[in-house]
């Protein structure tokens, strides 16, 4: 996915999705990360970026500030139907980030073909700062 | 016990600090109280040794695994650091070469080390490799001094199934292109799938939470003697619909009413074989009857409330002094005050559940009625059973010769309590049935319904396995049989599929499963339990 340098991937569990995902900063690994939860929802393509987001994400520790962004997206899909495919990620500290997400409304049309993700776990969750920043986290699908 | 001012200040103020962690999870920036990233104890350390998380895939196995019986084997108490009890895999040796491919047995290991756990941690033919606890697996817990874990339950709480019987035969529904107006019926009646959600907003929520079943009977969603054929007649005791945070009930509010995605399923069968003719007739099953296998859980509702609930308790366990080898393995003991609440909520969701399958129930019936010109009562569409395979449940079970309150977790296993038993409807006690067990295979092949033995109630706090369980993960199904025209191919063999999205049908295909048939033949070797029908799918409906 993407070039070398930030991207992610899925990887295969027999009943959850595992997404790994890089970046040259930890800013730029919590961006791929959701632009991979997204491309489990739906075909990240055909996301229009016409609806703009803002988020500001706390938690206790940096593991937990991916599960807590994860979870906030997912949430965001699931309560509002909005859909992502690019995001900004200001320099995130251990314990906060501020991030903006731009997408648009889910539409059964154009959208459909992705996995129902149920929940961000904190099995194997990992993240490193680097750089390069590399963070690992299995979902629940 | 009377207890004195000091302990009952100790658990006041315990109870106001659960409930304002969890207020706190409720705030616009979620914050969750997880340990500081550097702490790791050393059961911990002993058991992931070199793992790095996803780099490595999961190992194969080296857990000693010595055979105990007709398809038995154990784990040895001492065979990790931790274990308090030895672990139980009841699988033949065909099944064994699937579980000991993936980490489903270090899971099952770390299961074993939670405080309080009696008997063993137990694995069903179905196990497979889950977070933190394995799917297919049960482990109980003594609820004076032991744990709760929400892992042990999973994020779909209640998820389950439902049988509904009726009078019509295969022969009824294939005259006059009925089966294909009945897919596409169901298809309409029932959203499914990524982003839909239910039929009905709910404003009243609450009752709902605190009622279940019992609230969607009164709204006029099925009948009142549905509920006496649901676990706990379809409504949890000791609900606490305050303990579900704000942010779970927007998940659930427009999702009641709705079936989800994955492996969620509507299929309308036929009864192939009865296997035991008395018990089928008990629940009113014959062979060429149509029914229909309902299959989904408590949604977003339910994702939430274990979501939060693992957040809460991995900041409480430090204050119990309780480690766990695996963060998702996150507990608190079920008498303290976020055990409690977690249980309350965990009722809640359980009630979010059954109220979810009683309105699928009511837009099933509706899809026959439409279809075959009569009442739902004239076609005899009654509820065989609704039983769940994600939930914990407060049981007395004999240990060590005395009874004895326990937390019985059940992770992708199903209860599968003996005739008589006082949980069960009268009309099956009349009868001298147990409570109907309902497995589900995957889309392609068939379903079956079965029952506990007594062996089931001594050796697994009466539990059996609950369905056909993964060997391919969903991105190697995709790749295996992506091209493939699922659907078509289903309907040559006599199958109608009606999915939301088709391309994701190559997930769900019987490739991806194993096959359901060898993991109930291998409870029955294994004296756990007893087929009493096969069923055949006619019509599938998914998202």
């Amino acid at each position: 996915m993407a070039d070398q340098a930030a991207g992610f991937e899925t990887v295969d569990h027999t009943a959850e999705v595992g997404l790994r995902a890089w970046g040259p900063d930890l800013a730029a690994a919590f961006v791929q990360a959701a632009r991979g939860l997204f491309s489990l929802l739906v075909p990240l393509e055909r996301v229009q970026p016409v609806r703009q987001r803002e988020f500001a994400i706390a938690a206790e520790d940096l593991e937990g500030l991916l599960v807590a962004w994860l979870e906030e997206l997912l949430f965001v899909f699931e309560t509002e139907r909005l859909v992502f495919a690019d995001f900004t990620v200001s320099r995130p500290s251990r314990t906060a980030l501020q991030a903006w997400a731009w997408g648009e409304p889910f539409d059964p049309a154009r959208h459909r073909g992705g996995v129902a993700v149920k929940a961000v776990t904190y099995h194997r969750l990992a993240v490193v700062e680097g750089p390069p920043a590399r963070v690992e986290v299995i979902l629940d699908v | 016990m009377k207890k004195d001012k000091a302990t009952r200040r100790r658990e006041r103020k315990a109870r106001r600090e659960a409930k304002r962690q969890l207020r706190i999870l409720e705030r616009e920036s979620p914050i969750t109280a997880a340990p500081a990233s550097g702490e790791r104890d050393t059961i911990a350390a002993a058991f992931e040794a070199e793992d790095t998380g996803l780099a490595t895939a999961p190992a194969r196995s080296r857990l000693p695994l010595v055979p105990a019986g007709p398809a038995r084997w154990e784990i040895p108490q001492g065979a990790r650091p931790g274990m308090r009890v030895p672990a139980r895999l009841y699988a033949d040796q065909a099944l064994l070469q699937d579980i000991a491919e993936d980490a489903a047995l270090e899971q099952l290991a770390n299961v074993a080390t939670l405080p309080g756990i009696v008997g063993h941690a137990l694995a069903m033919p179905d196990i497979h490799w889950g977070y933190g606890f394995p799917v297919g697996g049960v482990a109980a817990t003594r609820v004076d001094d032991g744990v709760i874990s929400p892992g042990g339950i999973g994020f779909d709480i209640c998820c389950g199934v439902r049988l509904l019987r009726s009078d019509l035969t295969l022969a009824e529904l294939e005259r006059g292109g009925r089966r294909e107006r009945l897919a596409d019926a169901l298809a309409r009646a029932i959203p499914a799938g990524v982003g839909e959600g239910g039929t009905t907003t709910v404003r009243q929520l609450d009752r709902l939470l605190a009622e279940g079943a019992r609230w969607a009977v009164a709204e006029g969603y099925g009948w009142e003697r549905d509920l006496e054929c649901i676990e706990s007649h379809g409504t949890f005791p000791g609900a606490d619909p305050d303990a579900v945070s704000a942010r779970a009930r927007q998940r659930g509010a427009g999702q009641c009413g709705s079936m989800g995605g994955g492996n969620h399923f509507c299929e309308v069968q036929v009864v192939e074989t009865v296997y035991e003719p008395q018990l089928a007739a008990a629940m009113g099953l014959a062979e060429g009857m149509v029914c229909v296998f309902l299959h989904t859980g408590s949604r977003g509702l339910g994702h939430q409330v274990c979501q939060d609930y693992l957040a809460l308790m991995q900041g409480a366990m430090r204050r119990y002094g309780i480690q766990v080898p695996d963060r998702q393995l996150a507990c608190v003991p079920v008498r303290s005050p976020e055990g409690q609440r977690y249980l309350g909520a965990m009722a809640a969701a359980a009630n979010f559940a059954w109220a979810n399958r009683q309105l699928l129930t009511h837009q099933v019936r509706q899809a026959f009625s439409r279809v075959f010109g009569r009442p739902a009562e004239r076609l005899g569409l009654d509820l065989v059973y609704d039983v769940s395979h994600n939930l914990a449940k407060l049981e007395t079970h004999v240990v060590d010769g005395r009874p004895q309150l326990l937390c019985v977790h059940r992770k992708g296993a199903t209860r599968a309590f003996p005739a008589g038993h006082p949980e069960l409807p009268a009309r099956y006690r009349a009868q001298d049935c147990p409570q109907p067990v309902l497995i589900p295979g995957d889309m392609g092949r068939y379903s079956y319904v079965a029952v506990g033995t007594e062996a089931a109630m001594r050796e697994t706090f009466g539990s059996i396995c609950h369905g056909a369980g993964r060997v391919l993960s969903r991105g190697e199904a995709k790749r295996r049989l992506g091209t493939v025209n699922i659907a078509a191919l289903l309907a040559e063999r006599g199958i109608l599929v009606r999915a939301g999205d088709p391309r994701a049908l190559a997930e769900e295909a019987s490739e991806a499963y194993k096959d359901v048939a060898d993991v109930v033949d291998t409870a029955e070797r294994a004296g756990l339990a007893r087929k009493v029908a096969r069923l055949r799918p006619l019509i599938v409906v998914k998202g």
